[in-house]
């Protein structure tokens, strides 16, 4: 039924009284499950000039309650159940009657019996993509000072995930522990994705200079004010710092990002240090969508490599790298995904030019971040090591390891060296002095206490306020692990990946552990649970329902990201 | 009876382990979330049909407990660009005084926030929104001495 919708052969009324059937049902229960949420008075956090509770609260009055009954009649006529349109009516005068919804969300939940569940599973993503659609035109509206008549459909956007709110931290801890559901793997994965690996990416594009554009080119800041921690606290005086003392301070005032920092000094030798950190918010979500495509298209081919790009610009490290202005780890996280294309590549097919490109890349890392170069030499290494337990991948992944250890030594024991001589902080005290806190924190904490949970739900609700409650996130990303096991080359990547981010994230000072779980690559692990997801559904329902399905669960992650990005910018 | 493959016993065992590992580990995880409650917990509600919800801003509960008088005001999704938002609280006490507070703040759509001031001998409150010009004025009686 929803393929035919998405493949209609002409444009006719019987077509267009399916979509609106299923897009009215969906809808219809879309606001009932609001109506619920609301009689329970849940509200829901988000940023939107600060830290900023909602209220789940739907405006009905009398026009929309009939709004809604009209909404329940379109469903009813397309199936030709004419005896039961008798049903809004009365319920539309009960609501009336009483001045309550509650016989509005009544029917809407009785017309699921009346349907069946595929119809249901057809109907509530048409419904989610109506809504969300409704939600991105009231940001726009917001952001480019539009007028236009739009319904108020940002309450039902907070319905669909308010509800998971209260238990977002221990998803978040569960998606850490993912690895653990390796062993568990189901044999056989299929993936699938509903777009084209280019089109995907060209959305991607798309999100990621939209969500730059509304941050600093938007109606909603009109003097263009620098907008993240970071930026303003670090790059800002950084850059002005850089110009004053020239190429040669980037040393000294970049000492853990020399070459973020060579490309801060260039950028605002060009465009002065206002604009050039404005700039340097684009560079992570642009590279961060480029690596994330080319990476997920060695491990799974152009079309999860479309969703990994469409996924990139609205995922948790775009959100929490536009908070805490943190381009660096951003922009040194993206160049490991490239690191490790070129390390696949060179597994797959050899070439000295591809190992050295690889070298390179991961040298480039640590040049970007020396942090998040850490965290990626350390993934990379247990991802080689894995992959030598591989036949095929033996001699190239142990040679790769072993050249990029020298290097990692050689480079570490030069730069201590030459920073030493120039009165900075080399890498070794650097590394000391992050290890000493790590172990301090270590030490005094007791891992799954009430304190420690404290600490942990603290950094997920109030640290990096509302940055980590998209749901999807950790679900797909649990998803991922659960499904990719070993057998998959990625699997191998991220499971690692993550066993790294999770020791980090649990002995994280609380102000930190927002950051730790920053340093895994979320877009390539949401990217293959949207695909598992997919593949699963159109098994079991068609490709049409499947393909509902991935624009909603995308729709939705647009919403809250541009949410999210709205509110930072107001 | 089918024997079970070791291959699924040892999936099966597995598996409770990790459960077990996640209820333990999960244990403390309540308490520590419920300090942060006042997130998703809303409390009062209005009417879908109340028509003040097409204004900009209403009184959305008020509270007196103890010496503390609380009241939540909700920037309602009405009108969502974002405005400056007044509010003008006049606490009039049994001894026949009266206290003003005022406070402002940015005021995004769907905010629902909490005000809260010490008045031991109120007897009525009015509190007066001013959302972008527009006004609204609302009085409550709150009994007592």
């Amino acid at each position: 039924m929803a393929g035919r919708l998405l493949k209609p052969k002409r444009l006719d009324l019987n077509w267009l009284l399916e979509l609106a059937s299923l897009t009215s049902l969906g809808t219809s229960l879309l606001l009932a499950w609001t109506y619920a949420l609301y009689r329970i008075g849940l509200s829901c956090p988000s940023w939107d000039c600060g830290h900023t509770v909602r209220a789940i609260v739907l405006p009905l009055g009398y026009w929309g309650a009939l709004l809604w009954a009209l909404l329940l009649f379109a469903p009813l006529v397309a199936a030709r159940k004419l005896p039961w349109l008798v049903a809004p009516a009365l319920a539309l005068i009960l609501t009336l009657l009483f001045a309550d919804p509650l016989p509005l969300a009544l029917l809407s939940a009785l017309l699921l019996f009346l349907f069946g569940a595929k119809r249901l599973l057809e109907a509530l993503p048409a419904g989610v993509i109506a809504v969300e659609l409704a939600v991105l035109a009231g940001f726009a509206a917001r952001a480019y000072s539009l007028r236009l008549p739009l319904p108020p459909a940002l309450p039902v956007h907070l319905a669909l995930y308010c509800f998971l709110i209260p238990a977002t931290p221990a998803l978040a801890f569960l998606a850490c522990l993912s690895p653990l559901l390796v062993p568990l793997a189901p044999k056989g994965v299929k993936l699938s994705a509903p777009l084209r690996g280019r089109a995907s990416l060209a959305l991607g594009l798309f999100a990621s200079f939209l969500m730059w554009s509304i941050v600093y080119a938007s109606a909603l800041n009109p003097g263009s004010k620098l907008v993240g921690v970071d930026a303003v606290t670090r790059y800002y005086p950084h850059a002005l710092k850089l110009l004053e003392g020239g190429l040669p301070s980037v040393l000294k005032v970049g000492y853990d990002r020399p070459l973020h920092y060579l490309l801060l000094y260039g950028l605002a030798k060009a465009l002065g240090p206002y604009d050039a950190v404005r700039v340097l918010a684009l560079t992570p979500l642009v590279l961060y969508t480029l690596a994330s495509y080319l990476l997920a298209k060695e491990f799974w081919g152009g079309r999860v490599a479309g969703l990994a790009a469409a996924v990139a610009p609205v995922t948790y490290t775009a959100t929490a790298g536009l908070f805490g202005g943190l381009y660096g780890n951003w922009t040194a996280l993206a160049l490991a995904l490239l690191a490790c294309t070129a390390a696949i590549r060179w597994l797959r097919r050899g070439g000295a030019a591809r190992l050295l490109l690889y070298l390179l890349l991961l040298a480039a890392v640590a040049g970007v971040h020396v942090y998040m170069g850490a965290v990626a030499f350390a993934a990379l290494s247990l991802f080689l090591l894995l992959a030598a337990t591989r036949k095929g991948y033996r001699r190239r992944a142990l040679v790769a390891l072993a050249l990029q250890v020298v290097v990692a030594a050689v480079g570490l024991y030069a730069a201590e060296l030459y920073l030493s001589s120039l009165g900075a902080r080399g890498p070794f005290s650097v590394t000391a002095l992050n290890v000493n806190l790590w172990l301090k924190r270590a030490a005094s904490t007791r891992l799954f206490s009430e304190e420690w949970w404290y600490d942990f739900c603290f950094a997920v609700y109030r640290y990096a306020p509302s940055t980590a409650l998209d749901p999807s996130v950790w679900l797909l990303t649990t998803l991922a692990a659960a499904v990719l096991g070993f057998k998959d080359l990625g699997g191998l990547l991220l499971a690692p990946w993550m066993i790294l981010t999770a020791l980090l994230t649990f002995t994280a000072p609380s102000s930190l552990i927002y950051r730790s779980l920053l340093d895994f690559p979320y877009s390539l692990a949401e990217a293959v649970g949207l695909a598992y997801l997919t593949a699963f559904i159109e098994e079991r329902l068609g490709g049409g329902t499947a393909k509902l399905w991935a624009a909603a669960l995308l729709l939705f992650k647009l919403s809250f990201a541009l949410a999210f990005a709205v509110g930072l910018a107001s | 009876m089918k024997k079970m493959k070791p291959v699924r016993f040892w999936k099966f065992a597995y598996a409770l382990t990790l459960l077990a590992l996640f209820a333990h580990a999960l244990y403390e995880y309540p308490p520590a979330a419920a300090h942060f409650a006042d997130m998703w917990s809303g409390g009062a509600r209005l009417s879908p049909f109340d028509s003040r919800l097409h204004k900009p801003a209403v009184v959305y509960a008020i509270e007196k407990s103890g010496s503390e008088l609380k009241v939540r005001v909700l920037r309602t999704y009405a009108q969502p660009a974002i405005q400056d938002m007044a509010i003008r609280l006049t606490v009039f006490n049994s001894d026949g005084s009266a206290s003003v507070y005022v406070f402002k703040q940015r005021a995004p759509p769907g905010r629902l926030t909490e005000y809260t001031v010490h008045a031991p001998l109120a007897v009525s409150l009015r509190v007066e929104i001013e959302v972008n010009g527009a006004r609204e004025v609302e009085e409550r009686w709150l009994g007592g001495s």
